[in-house]
């Protein structure tokens, strides 16, 4: 399991800058969120980061992920040479921020752990962690959240958590004793 | 404007707690009386046999190893098979053992206010009320054409309640940390529960909807998650620091405080008119 999680973290980096190179690239901004096609963790979105990973220069972990042929390492910034940075055109398109949505996954019984980071080209903006629950949907879309209001209790009978008769006992024995 | 006729309401210490039965249909004589004396005398002995206060109990005895369960009452192996079942409904969070030693009081309570209520509606009492220690079971109707209503008390202010529901065959049961402190334990970490501090659940089944409060209460924030996941079941929920969710199904009278905000007056702390 724990394996699994590393597994995926690597793979998760792996594939964000997949997705930030594609997207320095010529690609236009804004259809590079399925890039990663030979990524093997799950067919759809970009897998999930977790939180705590450091969102600077992450380390090439590809042994892990499968590199993707080779060629065009996914590592930026590592090349002394700048030769064909984009830096010199100045019409180059400006890097698109784009959100980048993993995939769920299972973290207890009861729910999964789901990341979205918020990417500028190769760079890891933000890592935000959704927790999901496991069964249909999530709190908010099931339960509707209200002011705790006060209402006065006009009611003749209440639910409310147990309690003592220790309380009961006395204030009604004082009830009596004014009879 | 209806006035409140009921026959018979009496309220009784019992189980440690409070319990309170009112008969809404007419009896000859005193038999109205009689079914709520054999109320009450079902629920103190429920007491006697699954108290664990009491260490001659069966459930003491049993817990202890002085007791094998092939050698307790029918009820008490059909209770503990109802709470083997629980637990794996809710995913072991309702746990009889989550506290170390044997106890199924977080089911107890409300199966003893069921049977109780079941056993009134054979003997022809079918519009009643049994609370015990706020947990409560409806049947029919306090009086012809009205619903009952149970209120759902405020966890911070004793006197002041969340909601009024109301109905005619309700089941509600509430469980929370305000009332004896942080008192659930969350059996995954052994250490008690307190991230929601009251939970409400309605069903058709008391003792269920009791589990399942237990059980929410347990799981924490994510408790609320799965609580509205669960068919035939609602629930309203507050949490430790004062977040207030509740389905959108619960059975919140129309009435009240919230058309009184819609006509302009001012929500005051006065009493609301309940009557519809």
């Amino acid at each position: 399991m724990r394996r699994a999680i590393l597994w995926l973290v690597g793979a998760a980096f792996g594939t964000a800058l997949l997705v930030g190179v594609k997207a320095q690239g010529a690609v236009p901004a804004g259809i590079a969120a399925e890039a990663p096609v030979d990524s093997p963790v799950v067919a759809g979105d970009a897998p999930a980061a977790t939180a705590g990973t450091t969102t600077t220069k992450p380390e090439p972990s590809a042994s892990k992920a499968p590199a993707p042929a080779g060629k065009a390492s996914p590592t930026p910034r590592r090349t002394t040479k700048p030769a064909t940075t984009p830096k010199k055109t100045t019409a180059a398109p400006a890097p698109a921020r784009r959100t980048i949505t993993g995939t769920a996954v299972p973290a207890s019984d009861f729910g999964s752990m789901q990341v979205s980071i918020v990417v500028t080209g190769t760079h890891i903006d933000s890592i935000s962690t959704l927790q999901v629950s496991n069964r249909p949907k999530t709190v908010a879309a099931t339960l509707t959240q209200q002011a705790l209001a006060a209402q006065s209790a006009n009611v003749g009978n209440v639910s409310g958590a147990t309690y003592s008769s220790d309380a009961w006992k006395q204030s009604l024995q004082s009830a009596i004793g004014r009879i | 404007m209806t006035q409140t006729h009921f026959l018979v309401r009496r309220s009784v210490a019992v189980m440690g707690t409070v319990a309170t039965i009112e008969l809404r249909d007419s009896f000859a004589g005193g038999e109205a009386d009689r079914l709520v004396d054999q109320a009450f005398a079902w629920l103190a002995e429920v007491d006697r046999r699954f108290s664990t206060y009491r260490p001659d109990s069966e459930i003491s005895r049993l817990g202890r190893g002085d007791l094998r369960l092939a050698q307790c009452s029918p009820d008490v192996r059909e209770v503990l098979g109802r709470c083997a079942d629980l637990w794996r409904t809710t995913d072991g969070y309702f746990d009889v053992y989550a506290g170390g030693a044997l106890d199924p009081s977080g089911y107890v309570k409300g199966w003893s206010v069921q049977v109780a209520s079941e056993r009134l509606t054979a003997a022809g009492a079918v519009d009643h009320l049994v609370d015990a220690g706020g947990d409560i079971q409806t049947r029919g109707r306090p009086a012809p054409g009205l619903e009952w209503e149970i209120g759902v008390r405020h966890p911070w202010q004793a006197d002041s309640l969340c909601w009024v529901l109301s109905g005619t065959d309700l089941a509600v049961a509430t469980s929370g940390t305000y009332e004896r402190g942080l008192h659930v334990i969350d059996p995954r970490t052994g250490r008690p529960a307190g991230q929601l501090r009251s939970v409400t659940v309605v069903g058709r089944d008391l003792a269920v909807a009791d589990a399942f409060a237990t059980a929410a209460v347990a799981m924490g924030e994510a408790g609320m998650g799965w609580l509205a996941s669960l068919p035939g079941h609602e629930c309203g929920v507050v949490t430790e620091d004062g977040r207030c969710y509740r389905s959108d199904r619960l059975p919140v009278r129309a009435t009240g405080a919230s058309a009184k905000e819609r006509a302009g007056t001012a929500p005051q702390a006065e009493g609301i008119g309940r009557r519809v």
